[in-house]
């Protein structure tokens, strides 16, 4: 009998199995291990041997790392849907990360060699595990060169995308980043300090671009926060 | 015939049911094209934001996608 688990939008919609036909997809997620993590409770940390691919069910986990001079830097947030571990499974290696619940979660995951297995049998699932893969690089790629290059303003402005892709939620008065945000983890994902980024939202908010309370950010000019992230031109021309 | 888009639908889904109009949102420098807030946005506050005419902008829009349209009951 196919569990209800099984057929939530987030894992038939998911990375890894997008696309798969539904016995593949119930037999893939029938050999998974499932296990919630409580809100604050971390499913690994960093320098764990990683042995294990991940699939969110439910919830939202935070991937952070600590770098060698004790600071805590937020490598990104996961959404339903999102795969993870992938790479430092498939390579046995330690995990590169600590991993988070910040709310209420539900994991999927399956051992290497399962999971290597799988792969075999169902190449659907080799393929999307590769986009995830590549899908992960790309982003990476972006971030290493924001951080090389881009000003402080910009890189908050593109962590806010970011997550608004991953987790938005339009309301009445413009669109919720649907997570429990800080500033401190906005620091934390943008590589700047805690008052650096206090101060371009107080901005930001005075401007009318957003408004943030404790853990919240909503955003109010979406349009005006694309410009600033991908440095366009205020006022575009209208097309008279 | 009913006119199908509508200021009311989101930029992003009718980016993703009528690729062929992508050329004309560039044409006009919008950044739609790829935006995570193009899922947020209807078609009338980009509108909006880009200072456009209404009724000129949708008269582009079906003009791309009805070539494609034609093609379709030809075959």
């Amino acid at each position: 009998m196919t569990e209800p688990v099984y057929d939530q939008p987030a894992l038939v919609e998911s990375e890894f199995l997008q696309g798969l036909p539904a016995q593949d997809r119930v037999a893939i997620l029938g050999v998974a291990q499932r296990r919630p993590v409580e809100r604050d409770h971390f499913l690994l940390r960093q320098g764990d041997p990683a042995d294990r691919v991940y699939l969110l069910a439910q919830g939202r986990l935070r991937l952070s790392t600590v770098t060698t001079d004790g600071q805590e830097v937020i490598v990104r947030y996961v959404a339903p849907g999102e795969g993870f571990g992938v790479a430092a499974a498939l390579k046995d290696i330690t995990y590169p990360v600590s991993i988070e619940a910040v709310e209420n979660s539900l994991v999927m995951s399956w051992d290497r060699a399962t999971f290597a297995q799988l792969m075999e049998r169902y190449p659907r699932l080799a393929m999307q595990a590769m986009q995830t893969l590549a899908f992960r690089m790309r982003e990476m790629q972006d971030r290493v060169r924001e951080l090389q290059t881009e000003r402080v303003e910009r890189r908050i402005a593109r962590a806010l995308l970011r997550l608004v892709r991953q987790t938005g939620r339009k309301v009445e008065t413009g669109v919720l980043i649907d997570l429990p945000l800080t500033r401190q983890d906005l620091a934390e994902m943008t590589g700047t300090t805690l008052y650096t980024v206090s101060r371009v939202l107080s901005q930001w908010e005075q401007a009318g671009l957003v408004e943030s309370g404790r853990e919240r950010v909503l955003i109010r000019a979406p349009h005006r926060l694309v410009t600033i992230a991908e440095d366009l031109p205020p006022q575009p021309t209208p097309d008279k | 015939m009913e006119r199908q888009i509508t200021p009311h639908l989101m930029v992003a889904d009718v980016l993703a049911r009528w690729p062929e109009v992508i050329p004309v949102f560039i044409h006009h420098r919008m950044a739609c094209v790829g935006c995570s807030m193009a899922a947020f946005e209807t078609l009338g506050d980009a509108l909006s934001i880009y200072g456009l005419e209404a009724e000129a902008f949708f008269i582009q829009l079906e003009k791309a996608i009805q070539p494609c349209t034609l093609r379709q009951e030809e075959q």
